[in-house]
């Protein structure tokens, strides 16, 4: 064959030996389909029965199956009394008839006027199928999951509070020598006693304690101390909503629903699936108590005790004793020696979302779970990971779009973040003492994006005195007010602090998107890194250096906060000089120390002030240099926590954004005067 | 002799007080006597910062600035006035970083003030009362809210 004739055929030959290809890798192809069907299974299968509760699965159906399900549904809810323990769908009752199944119901009830959210976001989609305890529940999930309706299956694991210890009760002690005068106008009277509001180095918490390590809330209260219209979903154990210094603070459900028994007054018990309960105290044979902790209403103190009250303690978002504080609603997921869910926590979430809450506080998580990447998260938890999503993309408060949630760090002294708090859209809180130095126990590391006082118990001059005041149930410790310790104990003061600075822009009639919020929250913080040199024994010994970097953007500060939603300053710059600008004033206090990810000018805004190059960030400060007056806009990114952004496979920060005016400027004198 | 003795005391310690008084204890221009906010800086009017002067007539001047900072801050100053240049000093000791050729127009309700700088820049005030919200709001200067610039070279 000549060439030409050989080019004539080309096409022809080409498709022969596309075809002959073809022919010899049907088989293989075939085999590989069927060598995957036991994979498929598995993919389907998202998290190990290691640590689940018996008897409990959780099913993610197809879209498909949905309608055949909620026809099945509404056949058996005639029949009054009856669980629902068919689904309509001939392949999984196939399977359903060979178990031991006891009900098969939605994981998130019937929504109301929410339901059209509800489906949007795909949770119609969950189902909750529930065996006898001695079902295999591996064999079961087996099973399941090689149905083509079902998608995922899930089995329901354990979670864990983020706190340590027990609480110790109050009791009222001498004042000591103090470094400071920080006062507050409140009239609380143990006020005095929390340090991590106000911290005046009195020597009576530690002789250790340093001014300042504190939240800085005295100035915040004078500009807001809360707004009713801001709801902050406790998801923790029950909240005991008759405390005298809660009681006017609780939010109160205006339309209570059949789907929870007319029982979610002040919230919901999603751990007994009933009212609210706080004083279930079981104690084992050493006399050690298993059950209630009053860890939530703890945390609910800490985010809003009422303020000037005269009476105990003050929170954070507590108000002026005017009926002014932010509202907290109890989602219980704790109670007694009962272990919590993912089941039940996301059922919790998705309620807070549905009835107005915009702050998910939120004390627990998966200990030393070795999660390391938002990926292994949504896959190990999916239904957990689409509670959240949910949340943070409710609106329901006018001030932000979307919803913010805070997770306690951990307590195992791990160098990641635990999960959820993990999770790069959620903010994960590490833990300080009145030293201003991080306590023993605090996770850090990947995933951490702030601290907050958590204090400790013991290893402190005072004692308990160095950890976290607040309110407890008197029917656990006998003492309405007490002290805790732990990442738990730090999360709510941010938390309050998110609630103040919501209050404060709703004052101010200010509007945010969740990631201009989330950025001025975690660019509202003093530096810690400068005090991590050499040991610290307290609980235990640590090397400080080993901290650095690692505690997230600093110690949050509620001034900072208000201060950055009453405006945003502009950076004024010298003309015709190369300038070198610490951002302290849009980034906080550890403005230096932040991981920079980029600078934005637009081409028209480096021609009106001249600049021939573009900005950029060097040693943690913006270089540039303007060749003209005038004013124009710079937008910088920048990590919270860490030195690179969280994604789906790397544990990190998250990822904020500032944009300010630059005013470039010859005159202005040099303390910063206009003139 | 005594009564010499008197007279002459009174008019050393009369003297004595004129030889303290500044020159600039009074305002030597009665029209920039007043209140003003800043309309446009290089004929732009700016949404990113704001300004108010209060000139009073002994030569005192306050400056309300929200420039470097997210509320008001209240700078005191002493002003001169020589022919149709302003320059001044504040409280802190620090001196305006430059004088200012200004004019007044409008029936003395515009104030332009021109700085004497090798880059352009022009203010613009015109006359206009500080609201009280900018008064009682304006806190007294710190190190750390003004944050002045820091030139690398």
């Amino acid at each position: 064959m000549k060439y030409s004739e050989f080019m004539l055929h080309k096409d022809k030959l080409t498709i022969l030996a596309a075809l002959l290809l073809v022919g010899c890798s049907v088989e293989p192809l075939q085999n590989a389909i069927e060598g995957d069907e036991p994979q498929v299974v598995e993919s389907k299968i998202c998290n190990t029965s290691d640590d689940a509760i018996k008897g409990t699965l959780i099913a993610k159906f197809s879209e498909d199956a949905i309608s055949s399900l909620e026809d099945a549904a509404s056949k058996f809810a005639t029949k009054s009394g009856e669980a629902l323990t068919r689904s309509g769908i001939e392949s999984v009752d196939d399977i359903l008839a060979d178990l031991d199944i006891l009900s098969l119901e939605r994981v998130f009830p019937y929504a109301g006027e929410k339901e059209a959210e509800t489906r949007a976001a795909g949770l119609h989609r969950w189902y909750v199928i529930n065996f006898s305890e001695n079902q295999d529940l591996d064999e079961a999930a087996e099973r399941l999951a090689s149905v083509a309706e079902i998608s995922t299956i899930q089995f329901s694991t354990k979670r864990t509070l983020s706190y340590d210890g027990d609480a110790v009760p109050f009791t009222e002690g001498v004042h000591g020598a103090t470094r400071s005068i920080v006062t507050s106008d409140f009239n609380d009277p143990d006020l005095f006693w929390q340090w991590h509001y106000i911290n005046n180095a009195d020597q009576a918490i530690a002789s250790a304690a340093v001014a300042g390590a504190d939240i800085n809330v005295a100035d915040a209260w004078r500009l807001t101390a809360g707004n009713p219209d801001v709801i902050v979903a406790i998801v923790d154990e029950g909240v005991k909503y008759t405390h005298p210094d809660l009681a006017a603070n609780m939010w109160t459900n205006p339309n209570p629903s059949a789907e929870y028994n007319f029982e979610d007054i002040h919230g919901y018990n999603f751990a007994d699936n009933g009212p609210i309960t706080w004083g279930k105290v079981i104690y084992n044979a050493a006399g050690q108590n298993l059950g209630d902790k009053s860890h939530g209403t703890h945390v609910a103190g800490t985010v809003a005790a009422v303020n000037n009250n005269g009476l105990g303690v003050a929170g954070v978002a507590g108000g002026t004793g005017k009926g002014d504080g932010v509202k907290l609603m109890s989602c219980q997921i704790f109670s007694g020696d009962k272990a919590s869910t993912d089941l039940i926590a996301s059922r919790a979430i998705k309620y807070a979302a549905d009835h107005g809450a915009s702050i998910l506080q939120c004390s627990y998580g998966y200990e030393g779970a070795g999660i390391t990447s938002d990926r292994e998260y949504s896959k190990s938890a999916p239904l957990e990971h689409d509670a959240i999503d949910y949340f943070i993309t409710r609106n329901n408060c006018a001030a932000i779009d979307g919803g913010i949630a805070v997770f306690a760090a951990g307590n195992e002294g791990g160098t990641v973040s635990d999960y959820p708090g993990g999770y790069s859209k959620c903010v994960s809180v590490t833990s300080i003492s009145p030293d201003f130095l991080p306590a023993y126990y605090t996770c850090y590391g990947p995933g951490c994006n702030i601290a907050a006082p958590g204090g400790e118990t013991v290893g402190f001059s005072g004692g308990e005195k160095a950890s976290v005041l607040s309110t407890l149930c008197s029917e656990v410790g006998g003492s309405d007010y007490g002290y805790m310790q732990g990442t738990s104990m730090a999360c709510p003061h941010v938390s309050g602090v998110a609630a103040l600075g919501l209050s404060y822009a709703l004052n101010k009639g200010k509007h945010y998107s969740r990631d201009e919020f989330l950025s001025m929250l975690l660019t509202s913080v003093n530096e810690i890194d400068s005090r991590l040199e050499g040991t610290k024994m307290t609980g235990a010994k640590i090397n400080l250096e080993n901290y650095r970097g690692k505690m997230g953007t600093g110690l949050i500060d509620a001034y900072q906060l208000l201060m950055q939603i009453e405006g945003t300053p502009c950076l004024k710059v010298t003309t015709g000089k190369l300038c070198l600008e610490t951002l302290t004033q849009f980034f906080g206090g550890s403005a230096r120390d932040l991981t920079y990810t980029g600078v934005e000018i637009s081409d028209a805004d480096m021609q009106k002030l001249g600049m021939e190059v573009t900005p950029k960030m060097y040693n943690g400060q913006l270089m540039l240099k303007c060749s003209k007056a005038g004013t124009a806009h710079i937008t910088v990114h920048a990590v919270a926590g860490g030195v690179r952004p969280g994604s789906n496979t790397i544990m990190g920060g998250i990822a904020i954004t500032k944009e300010f005016a630059i005013v470039s400027r010859e005159a202005g004198a040099s303390n910063g005067g206009w003139l | 002799m005594k009564k010499y003795l008197s007279f002459l005391c009174v008019a050393v310690l009369l003297v004595l007080c004129a030889g303290c008084k500044k020159d600039n204890d009074k305002m030597d221009d009665k029209n920039l006597v007043g209140e003003w906010h800043l309309s446009t800086w290089n004929g732009e009017a700016q949404t990113e910062f704001d300004i108010y002067l209060e000139f009073f007539s002994d030569g005192r001047c306050d400056v309300f600035q929200k420039l470097q900072t997210s509320s008001y801050v209240k700078l005191s100053s002493i002003s001169n006035v020589n022919g149709n240049t302003l320059s001044g000093i504040y409280d802190d000791g620090t001196k305006w970083s430059c004088d200012y050729e200004y004019s007044l127009s409008g029936d003395a309700n515009t104030l332009t003030m021109t700085a004497k700088t090798t880059s352009a820049d022009v203010c613009v005030y015109t006359r206009a009362t500080i609201p009280a919200e900018v008064r009682n709001s304006a806190t007294l200067p710190t190190k750390s809210t003004l944050n002045p610039p820091t030139p690398w070279l």
